[in-house]
């Protein structure tokens, strides 16, 4: 059972979000890793075209004097973007990284919402000793053994990951939007939402026999086709046709 | 469910699927900052409170459905617009100067006296180790910088023939910044990693100084640090009595949890290292441009060092700002 936070809101109605865990901390911080790592070749061998007019990195950096330029230009920039990548976009993305994003997960204060500036630059002070001695090697021992799948600068902090679930417009509108009078319920409209939404993951046997079930139910007719493929595509899209 | 309750829940449904609609995009207005009308503001709050109800009330008639997802979603996001503290760095960053600084400051009276003694206590034990045996000079600096001592002149003599000034301030800031941050942190091992940071720059300032006396120059190493080391070490030592905090309530955390006792010391603490981080920035522009700039004179070296100590006295008291008994009655 994975485990959850959980927020109580206006009315006692409470909410469950599941916690982010290794898995998804990892995936996020790869992406993000990615990010970087993309940025600073692109703007390193942009600067070295642009002072030397050449690719030659042996040359530019083999000069006997210290470049000024080449220092100020490139190095000081890649270290900037390195140092303040997450501490700058976890507070301006309300917690979140595009890595963050990607893999779908959010920094959030235990009770849910956004978390501090503050907090954000303290968990991010102790990214220093949870990247100890070697690639997070702390940071990932600590994970593994909290219960909330917590590092260091988290528990320092007060925040957790959770996955985000954003609501989406589209759950809202295949159930509820209609312009054909097809007649079917809200339940209905539910599974007919529920089975698209599954189509390529279920077996094409599965989800045209489902597919058969829901038409028949819904009572509508049930198109045939002598290809397998063609029957697929002519049952996805009289279920389509259904939320139109 | 019958027939009669299903096509209820459908009547339903979209009835209220536009008056989600709308807080929606009320919600939306929201994230990008836009000035709301104060009836819009008020029907975002009424919108939250009725969709409360129309939660419990799907979760009850389609369990585990896209709707009941939907209204989870969007009841979540609207919980942290309504919860989200007033936003604004400058005002908060005021705030952390003019009270949360000056009480963090009394707070940790205990851990500031106990890092600056242990700091004092190695730079006093590493001063008598290189005095009394002037060969274990090598355990605190380079054999560069022994050779170059042993021919008569100090190596931050020449730093600037190498690099421009500029450079050495960033390189030292960073770096001072990244051992604060060290000192601070590394109190999460029960503060053991603080001592271990404390006591060796300890160690490191009084060796270096007893090698320098060695060779009569101890005083021209004093020239060089006297105008950046009174932040400098500051703020080290604030930082160390950070991460003794740490230490301190992973140790004895009382009646709390743990967890509880090292997150409170790590807000509290943390204040310190907030405020320390920027002064070493100050710190590291004296030491590129002021310290081995042999055109200034040990006057101008002191006041520059003592006026800009007081400074962070001032800063770290609460002084700089007024207003501060005021909000310190009101928050009694």
């Amino acid at each position: 059972m994975a485990e959850t936070i959980t927020i109580t809101s206006a009315g006692g109605v409470e909410v469950e979000r599941e916690l982010a865990g290794l898995g998804g901390r990892s995936l996020g911080y790869i992406y993000d890793w990615h990010i970087r790592v993309l940025i600073s070749l692109a703007w390193f061998y942009l600067g070295i075209l642009i002072i030397t007019g050449s690719l030659d990195v042996e040359n530019a950096f083999n000069v006997k004097e210290f470049s000024e330029l080449t220092y100020w230009s490139i190095a000081v920039p890649l270290l900037a973007l390195n140092i303040l990548y997450h501490p700058v976009l976890e507070i301006v993305m309300n917690g979140r990284t595009p890595g963050k994003r990607m893999a779908g997960i959010r920094i959030v204060s235990k009770d849910g919402t956004t978390a501090s500036a503050g907090a954000i630059l303290l968990r991010n002070v102790f990214r220093l000793i949870d990247s100890l001695p070697a690639a997070y090697g702390i940071g990932i021992i600590v994970v593994l053994r909290s219960k909330q799948h917590l590092r260091i600068g988290d528990m320092a902090a007060g925040t957790v990951l959770i996955y985000e679930d954003k609501a989406d417009r589209k759950r809202l509108d295949m159930v509820t939007q209609s312009d054909n009078d097809s007649g079917i319920t809200a339940t209905q409209r539910e599974l007919v939402a529920e089975l698209l939404g599954r189509w390529k993951e279920l077996s094409r046997d599965k989800r045209q026999q489902f597919a058969k079930n829901l038409l028949e139910k819904c009572a509508q007719p049930v198109p045939a086709a002598t290809q397998a493929d063609e029957l697929d595509m002519v049952l996805k899209q009289a279920l389509e046709n259904l939320l139109k | 469910m019958n027939d009669k309750s299903d096509s209820a829940v459908t009547h339903w449904l979209q009835k209220r699927a536009d008056v989600w609609r709308r807080h929606e995009a009320l919600l939306e207005r929201q994230r990008g900052r836009k000035d709301m009308h104060s009836d819009e503001v008020l029907e975002f709050a009424h919108g939250y409170r009725s969709l409360s109800r129309d939660l419990s009330l799907a979760r009850n008639a389609l369990p585990n459905s896209n709707i009941t997802r939907y209204l989870e979603s969007l009841l979540l996001q609207s919980y942290d617009v309504i919860h989200r503290k007033p936003y604004s760095l400058l005002s908060q960053a005021k705030y952390l100067l003019q009270y949360e600084v000056p009480r963090a400051m009394r707070d940790l009276r205990g851990p500031i006296l106990a890092s600056t003694s242990i700091f004092i206590l190695s730079c006093i034990i590493g001063w008598l180790l290189v005095f009394n045996y002037p060969e274990l000079a090598s355990l605190f600096a380079s054999p560069a910088m022994i050779s170059q001592v042993q021919e008569g002149s100090l190596w931050t003599d020449d730093i600037l023939n190498i690099f421009p000034s500029s450079v050495v301030s960033l390189q030292i800031l960073t770096n001072n910044i990244a051992v604060t941050f060290f000192a601070f942190g590394l109190g999460a091992f029960y503060g053991l990693g603080t001592l271990y940071i404390m006591g060796l720059n300890g160690l490191m300032l009084g060796g270096v100084f007893a090698f320098t006396h060695h060779y009569n120059m101890a005083d021209r190493l004093f020239e060089f640090v006297i105008a950046h080391g009174v932040v400098e070490l500051s703020v080290i030592v604030l930082a160390g009595a950070a991460g003794i905090k740490l230490g301190e309530a992973l140790v004895r955390p009382g009646q709390r949890t743990r967890r509880e006792a090292f997150q409170q010391a790590a807000a509290l603490a943390g204040k310190l290292v907030a405020v320390g981080a920027p002064l070493l920035v100050g710190a590291g522009i004296i030491e590129g441009y002021i310290s081995p700039n042999p055109d200034y004179d040990l006057t101008t070296r002191m006041v520059v060092g003592f006026g800009y100590g007081i400074f962070m006295l001032l800063l770290l008291s609460g002084r700089l700002f007024p207003g501060r008994k005021h909000a310190e009655q009101a928050s009694l």
